[in-house]
């Protein structure tokens, strides 16, 4: 597929994120290089302050005041790629958040049904037929009694139901690309199972591409179709989900999946991963995950952070075989 | 809608915050007795007209500082004028000065407070550091400058108490803007593409008009005060309108003798003022549920 030809949905290149703190001005998205197909779902992990969820609010253009934003962020409307749009040309139009924590993510003085018309009103819907869409969109997103529940306030509907009602806001904009920060966290694990299978659905019959942020693997592996790994501001691993969860070929990512109950085998210890993510203001040079990694080795230290890429496995890592030799 | 799966029918049903949410409607009986003082001050500003035994500007020389009775209840003042009737016609300026020189500087101050919280940037610095230089005088000297230079009447009192008393309605919107802007909530919003009025008028506007609202009740009666000092001093509503403030002033070469001609007035004041306070304080016990 030339690209040129046909341009991912969401092209990322070369991001970068710099945002003062005090004197001192920081990095914490660091040159990520991502794309996002058409009807594809890519999900991003990594611990707290790897740089994620800044990386979700620059495709939004949400980043905080003050902060600035380097390299490309086109986003291709049409797949012949002659509407090339920035992202805020791109927010109500073609991508939409769900946010972490249903709680605060619905404003409290607006009926649930009116927040979910107002965005359908943004596709030219009169204010009658975007009522109308909005118990539809409600009903879709599985709330029972719509057409009730679309007169009630977010703080008489349970926390399962307020994050259903905030994907049915997002979806009210009719979005080719859905972006999710950890939109289950909050929740517990029966409804998060519920509200996992119903966006795996809603991307099935909507073709929607979807980007999920999570540090929970679980919930990547169940829905995503590629993972990307971050690390202190970079991307360390990228490709296909059952590729990368099978046979991770960076040492971050078998540590983050060693260290996750779901991918045990139910004998013995987890496993943690020893140290802590660097400070921002001061990054280890060449490879970050050095001083943590149980691989390390000199050269390790001056690797470049480029991917290498094999069959669209790509890795950071310049010793991947040093991983394989531990696994047979 | 082309999405139809299979709905899983949950026990997600309503939570017992329904219950919370009809307690936390009750508000404090405090609430309702200000309400019904400030009501009957209404009502009496309503029909002054019909309520006032005598015409309020009729002067009698002959019957000038009257004792109370029963065909003057009050008595009257030193030009003879039925104090119990000027006492009720006051009502109807005092009412609306104070609620007008309350309001109009919300209006304005909540704006511009709302434009300088969400854009920040340079709107922010400039609304805010004429915020400071008006704060920075003495309120009172300033209202009467500029009433001075304005000239005497209603209009310049409510332009005066516009152009001080905005500065608390725009740093407490602002404050409160600043501290719900980043809540995803206004993010989701952005997120939407709405436009920035909608967001202003329907997002964050209504999460924090309720300390505009705690604050209005005490604004009114520093308002009403406010004008009954200018009167005081001969700088408030222009004679011989009645005007509870200017009669105070007035009955104050007799109050050895007459002691009511001050004294009531200065009583009709504070009922007003107790009303409005018992609101305030209510409204605010109310919100902080």
């Amino acid at each position: 597929m030339d690209p040129a030809v046909n341009p991912a949905l969401l092209n990322v290149q070369d991001l970068r994120i710099r945002l003062n703190a005090g004197p001192a001005q920081i990095a914490p998205v660091d040159g990520v290089t991502l794309a996002v197909d058409r009807g594809e779902a890519l999900g991003i992990v990594g611990e707290s302050g790897s740089g994620k969820s800044l990386t979700l609010k620059a495709i939004l253009g949400l980043l905080p005041a003050g902060s600035q934003v380097e390299g490309s962020l086109r986003f291709s409307l049409s797949p012949d790629g002659d509407a090339e749009v920035s992202p805020d040309q791109m927010r109500g139009r073609g991508v939409s958040m769900i946010f972490q924590e249903p709680m605060t993510a619905l404003n409290p003085t607006m009926r649930v049904g009116d927040l979910v018309a107002e965005g359908a009103r943004g596709t030219g819907l009169r204010r009658a037929a975007a009522k109308r869409r909005a118990v539809e969109l409600l009903d879709a997103v599985g709330v029972p009694n719509p057409a009730e529940r679309a007169r009630m306030w977010p703080h008489e509907l349970s926390g399962g139901l307020r994050q259903r009602v905030m994907i049915a806001t997002a979806l009210s904009t009719e979005p080719a690309l859905l972006l999710c920060d950890e939109p289950t966290t909050a929740l517990d694990v029966t409804v998060q199972d519920q509200i996992l299978g119903l966006l795996a659905r809603l991307r099935r019959d909507l073709n929607m591409a979807m980007v999920f942020v999570t540090h929970d693997l679980a919930v990547i592996a169940e829905v995503c179709d590629r993972i990307a790994v971050m690390y202190a501001g970079r991307l360390v691993e990228i490709g296909r989900a059952d590729d990368v969860l099978a046979a991770p070929a960076h040492p971050y990512t078998a540590a983050l999946i060693a260290s996750a109950p779901s991918f045990h085998d139910g004998a013995g210890r987890l496993e943690g991963i020893g140290g802590q993510p660097p400070d921002p203001r001061a990054f280890p040079p060449g490879c970050r995950f050095a001083p943590r990694c149980q691989y390390v080795q000199d050269d390790c230290r001056s690797a470049p952070h480029a991917l290498i890429s094999t069959d669209g496995h790509a890795t950071a890592c310049i010793h991947p075989e040093a991983l394989t030799k531990v696994a047979h | 809608m082309s999405i139809v799966g299979d709905l899983a029918l949950e026990a997600e049903t309503v939570t017992p915050h329904v219950e919370a949410a009809s307690e936390r409607a009750k508000l404090p009986r405090r609430v309702w007795v200000g309400a019904a003082i400030v009501g009957a001050y209404v009502l009496v500003a309503i029909f002054a007209p019909l309520l006032a035994p005598y015409d309020p500007l009729a002067q009698a020389p002959l019957m000038s500082l009257a004792n109370p009775s029963r065909a003057h209840l009050l008595g009257t003042d030193e030009l003879g004028r039925d104090v119990f009737s000027r006492l009720i016609d006051a009502t109807r300026i005092d009412l609306s000065v104070g609620m007008l020189g309350a309001l109009l500087p919300a209006i304005v101050g909540t704006v511009l407070g709302a434009i300088g919280g969400y854009f920040g940037g340079w709107r922010d610095s400039m609304i805010m550091r004429v915020a400071d230089v008006v704060q920075a005088f003495p309120t009172y000297i300033l209202i009467i400058a500029l009433v001075f230079v304005l000239g005497q009447g209603i209009g310049s009192i409510l332009v005066a108490f516009t152009l001080l008393a905005w500065v608390a309605y725009a740093r407490l919107i602002r404050g409160e803007i600043l501290r719900i802007r980043e809540l995803d909530y206004v993010q989701a919003a952005r997120a939407a593409g709405l436009p920035s009025r909608r967001i202003l008028s329907r997002h964050v506007l209504p999460n924090v008009i309720g300390q505009t609202l705690v604050y209005l009740p005490s604004d009114i009666v520093l308002a009403t005060l406010g004008l009954a000092a200018l009167s005081f001093l001969g700088l408030g509503i222009p004679l011989p309108t009645a005007e509870w403030g200017a009669m105070i002033a007035a009955g104050q070469p007799f109050i050895r003798d007459q002691w009511w001609l001050s004294t009531v007035p200065g009583l009709v004041v504070v009922g007003f003022g107790l009303g409005l306070s018992l609101i305030g304080e209510g409204v605010e016990e109310w919100t902080q549920l």
